[in-house]
């Protein structure tokens, strides 16, 4: 098993590429047929062996770009003082030196860059899994490479009074040299090793931090995060239609098919269970008392819709609005907007939304539907019409509120959660994304189950 | 005769030029790690850039059959492995009643009739009865073959399972008769348009090559080899225009094989520069939907002009 490979397949799962065992052996066997000379026709080879989706294909590219490039001891700049009059300079210090300190004179670059290779495997730095590693990593790296023995070396000299002879200052400006290009070594490989743990790390507090507590840096990640969730409940759910699905033979009809065939079963007739096309219909409060939640209930609403065929929409705040159109057919973007303007403005009225629903749209809620509403049911003090929740959740299969505000809020002030409460099938609180994906699993569960 | 196939990346792209296919060097990679390692190769990529074509091609290199399989909703083991000829099972037992009375003749007990049935009754269910289906057949080949799944996408979640054995081990397992292993290996290409994801088990079985839309450069080449006969500034603006609609927001981009079919269009009206009217007289050659010719439509102007500024620059 070659080294370099190994270390290059750490780097590449260290930026989240699934690299399992089988395509690691695999990805032996194409550098044993393409070789490492031709590096452009080894980059393509091991992109189609490790990398299996496009997202994947980037992180691997951007990965090998890294790796193979990551050299240091090569700039010009420094061409000076490393190397020279080594002859001079080596036989001075006698038999005592160390081989750091002939490499730094005689300016071996090849002979350094093994040597920091070497010392950053033994270091382990490709097991490091946090950025703040690097000073401890550094500190064990100095004392591999050798320098303390530099420096009792630089010592020494000062000590007999040569300090400003010409090998003490080659000694020093080689010391500070060396420190720099190892910095910009670490500097790499960390990038290499950890850019994507930390990332998974970042990404799990994210999903467990309040969604109106965002900064606005992490605005485009949560974004991100959401519509990949969305996209993954939707592909569990896509199964689980399917497993629903699968018939059981049907005896009646066999027989009755083949009585022609004098009772012998040729052809086989299987019993169809009835697919359950998920029927679900969202409402979203889009008022100013919860507009901190609904930018993140609309994204994930409309990355569902994507993938799912039959969601209806409604946003409302003062009334209500159907913006099942807008989320079909506007990309991201303007749609929310839209959605969020769609609803008249002013004091949230729930007992209005739901007259109005109940008037407008009843057809939408069948025996067959999941309701989702979405709203802190703060009615600011208007009538709460339950009865026409009631109705609603007597109409549909199940009825899910989901309540952005924490648990310890729910009823003080003007806040009718209590009211409702009893007539829905499940209520949830749902401040950040690990609660929405809960509460929508929990759905798409409730949705897809064989009638 | 193989053995000289796929012997450089270099010797893949030049003989596949020969044979008016233009691949990318990432492609030519593929195929020659995919043939020393003995691999099938998941490609993926947009509707029309040669997914297809790249499997027939590879079929001509290798001067073997190309046994495909296209996938749909619905598709099983029966449509694609292999189905038992329930006719001609039917058809012989009838042929052959007076030979099982003779079997049967003096078998005085029931125990005894059914032992000497049992001693028979694998002869029905032997390969004479077996119907081979597309990767059974490409197994059965003896001289090799490429194996083209095609739009696997479309099949259901199981059907990837059923391809899994074939996959890693070119073989396939038929109960009554046991496993049948590949004569020759074939040389295994999927395709898929990426409706939905494919199974962690498939892909590990694979090699994974995704095809883009090609470059300007590509495409102006592909053009050439496609359509001898289109004058080489024609050419250059076509593809310059096609290029910028892509970036366009669409509901279907023009393909590579669309790019192809309106050259073709260009040569047979006899134009010689690319005008906003022929353009809008042949828009429908590579756009397929009402919006997207609208859409198009209205940013004519604009569109031709970058695209011949992008040309120019």
């Amino acid at each position: 098993m070659d080294r370099v490979l190994t270390d290059f397949i750490q780097a590449v799962r260290g930026a989240q590429v699934r690299v399992s065992v089988a395509e690691a052996l695999e990805a032996h066997e194409v550098v044993r047929v393409l070789g490492y000379d031709d590096r452009e026709a080894l980059r393509e080879g091991l992109g189609v062996t490790l990398a299996k989706t496009i997202d994947e294909k980037s992180r691997f590219f951007a990965a090998f770009d890294r790796y193979f490039t990551a050299e240091v001891f090569a700039d010009a700049g420094h061409q000076d003082y490393l190397g020279g009059d080594e002859e001079a300079l080596a036989s001075e210090g006698g038999n005592e030196s160390s081989t750091l300190v002939e490499q730094l004179l005689r300016g071996d670059r090849a002979g350094l860059m093994s040597a920091l290779r070497e010392a950053v495997r033994e270091v382990g730095v490709s097991e490091m899994t946090l950025f703040t590693q690097r000073g401890v990593v550094m500190q064990r790296l100095t004392a591999r490479m050798g320098l303390d023995r530099l420096d009792q070396e630089l010592a020494g000299l000062e000590r007999s009074g040569q300090g400003g002879s010409d090998r003490a200052r080659r000694l020093r400006e080689g010391r500070a040299y060396l420190i720099d290009q190892m910095k910009t070594f670490v500097q790499q490989q960390v990038a290499l090793y950890t850019g994507a743990s930390g990332e998974a790390l970042r990404e799990q507090a994210l999903a467990e931090r309040r969604l109106d507590k965002l900064e606005e840096e992490d605005i485009a990640r949560m974004t991100e995060l959401t519509q990949r969730l969305a996209r993954r409940l939707a592909r569990q759910h896509a199964r689980r239609a399917r497993r629903a699905r699968r018939g059981q033979l049907d005896v009646r009809r066999t027989l009755r098919r083949n009585m022609g065939f004098d009772g012998e079963l040729f052809n086989i007739h299987w019993r169809r269970v009835r697919i359950d096309k998920p029927r679900v219909v969202v409402i979203c409060d889009v008022s100013r008392s919860v507009s901190d939640y609904t930018r993140f209930l609309l994204l994930f609403l409309h990355s569902l819709s994507e993938v799912m065929d039959r969601i209806r929409s409604f946003t409302f705040c003062a009334d209500v609005a159907e913006v099942t159109a807008i989320f079909d057919e506007q990309p991201v973007g303007s749609a929310l907007e839209a959605a969020q303007a769609a609803a008249p403005i002013g004091p949230t009225d729930y007992g209005r939304t739901l007259a109005h629903l109940v008037e407008r749209h009843l057809d939408a809620f069948t025996p067959r539907t999941t309701v989702l509403f979405l709203g802190d049911a703060r009615n600011n003090l208007s009538d709460p019409r339950a009865d026409l929740l009631k109705l609603i959740a007597q109409r549909s299969r199940h009825l899910i509120w989901l309540n952005p505000e924490p648990f310890v809020t729910w009823n003080t002030g003007d806040s009718i959660i209590a009211t409702y409460q009893p007539l829905c099938h499940t209520v949830r609180e749902c401040s950040n994304l690990k609660q929405l994906e809960a509460a929508v699993n929990q759905m798409l569960r409730l949705t897809t189950r064989a009638a | 005769m193989n053995s000289e196939r796929f012997a450089s990346v270099d010797a893949i792209i030049a003989d596949f030029a020969e044979m008016d296919y233009i691949c990318s060097r990432r492609i030519a990679t593929c195929l020659f790690v995919a043939h020393h390692l003995g691999r099938p190769i998941l490609v993926e990529g947009p509707a029309g850039v040669g997914k297809t074509e790249l499997a027939k091609t590879v079929a001509r290199y290798l001067d073997q059959p190309l046994v495909r399989l296209q996938c749909y909703e619905g598709l099983d083991e029966s449509k694609a492995i292999y189905e038992w000829k329930y006719g001609k099972q039917l058809l012989y037992i009838q042929l052959l009643k007076e030979k099982l009375h003779e079997v049967m003749g003096d078998a005085t007990t029931l125990e005894d009739a059914t032992a000497r049935l049992h001693a028979h009754e694998d002869v029905f269910f032997s390969e004479h009865f077996l119907e081979p289906r597309p990767l059974l057949k490409a197994l059965q080949e003896p001289e090799g073959c490429v194996l083209l799944v095609d739009e696997v996408d479309k099949s259901d979640q199981e059907f990837e399972a059923l391809l899994l054995e074939i996959l890693s081990d070119f073989q396939v397992t038929v109960p009554e008769i046991g496993t049948i292993t590949a004569q020759r290996r074939p040389f295994v290409l999927l395709t898929s348009n990426n409706t939905r994801e494919m199974s962690d088990a498939l892909k590990r079985r694979c090699l994974h090559l995704y095809i883009p839309y090609p470059d300007a450069a590509l495409e102006r080449r592909i053009v050439a080899v496609r359509v001898p006969g289109i004058d080489a500034a024609l050419r250059d603006q076509l593809v310059a225009f096609i290029q910028r609609i892509r970036r366009v927001d669409l509901k279907k981009h023009p393909s590579v094989s669309e790019t192809v079919d309106w050259a073709r269009v260009l040569v047979l009206m006899h134009a010689d520069a690319l005008e906003e009217t022929l353009v809008r007289e042949s828009l429908s050659v590579f756009l397929k939907f009402e919006e997207d010719i609208r859409r198009v439509e209205q940013e004519m102007t604009t569109l031709l002009h970058e695209s011949r500024a992008e040309l120019a620059g």
